[in-house]
């Protein structure tokens, strides 16, 4: 591995962990919101939407995983760099994938929630969008 | 009017049918390039929605295959990446793809999209 290699690879690795840090405590809201916004669905009664919000659970858990890893993994050896690299030359599209599930699901549940028994809900849905929409802006803009 | 979606993220996948069958489209999905290259034949969808990057044989190569074939060729395709990045759009548009859209998807963007094209083949 040449040096411009390792510079790159250590170049994006600082990159990436530093982003990770930033995420984390919009990551961590966004998995208190959905847990509070599941928890308050179910004590409403609103059970067709418990599939959709487990699925929206399950993206936040990847996300907070992902974010952990790559804020405490240690900078790759030079003989793992090469792959190190290839594995991570899509991680803000890794990153953006569980992020879009959030939005889109609670898009799909906002358009379900317009009318009937829960829109007492849709101030708890309204703030986790907010915050999936932020994660993404910073996502793009770091 | 008949939609051919091919995305291979059951997530993905999910979200959009259901949002699009409920504004009265009638969805019909494939999981990879191979098998949309099949489906735009034997269902006959007037319009795709193509995933760029897909196992198989990803969006580009299977727009250019359903591009390439005089019984495929009318059809519509709209091609979908995750990327917003520059380059992405002339990409798809050299594939052969007739319109462009960035996920994640803004529905009533990519409706006014979906239906410019029902115009323009229906000649109105």
């Amino acid at each position: 591995m040449d040096l411009t290699s390792a510079a790159r690879i250590g170049q994006i690795h600082r990159e990436m962990a530093e982003l990770c840090l930033a995420l984390k405590p919009p990551v961590d809201e966004l998995s208190d919101q959905l847990g509070r916004l599941r928890r308050k669905a179910l004590e409403t009664g609103v059970s067709d939407a418990a599939a959709d919000l487990d699925r929206m659970c399950a993206a936040s858990d990847r996300l907070q995983a992902l974010t952990a890893g790559l804020i405490s993994a240690p900078p790759p050896a030079a003989p793992e760099g090469r792959a190190w690299l290839a594995a991570h030359e899509h991680l803000r599209h890794d990153l953006r994938t569980p992020l879009n599930a959030v939005k889109g699901y609670g898009e799909l549940l906002m358009e379900d929630w317009q009318e009937g028994g829960a829109r007492s809900l849709m101030p708890e849905l309204r703030q986790v969008i907010a915050t999936a929409n932020q994660l993404l802006s910073m996502i793009d803009d770091h | 009017m008949k939609i051919l979606l091919v995305e291979d993220n059951e997530m993905n996948r999910d979200m959009l049918s259901r949002r699009l069958v409920r504004k009265g489209y009638e969805i019909v999905m494939a999981v990879d390039g191979g098998e949309g290259v099949l489906m735009s034949v034997s269902a006959s969808p007037e319009l795709i929605l193509m995933d760029m990057s897909l196992p198989v044989i990803d969006g580009w190569e299977a727009t250019r295959r359903i591009k390439g074939a005089p019984e495929t060729r009318h059809i519509p395709i709209i091609g979908l990446t995750a990327h917003a990045m520059a380059g992405d759009r002339e990409k798809a548009l050299e594939a052969g793809c007739d319109e462009y859209d960035t996920k994640p998807i803004e529905l009533e963007r990519l409706i006014g999209k979906i239906e410019s094209f029902r115009s323009k083949t229906s000649g109105g």
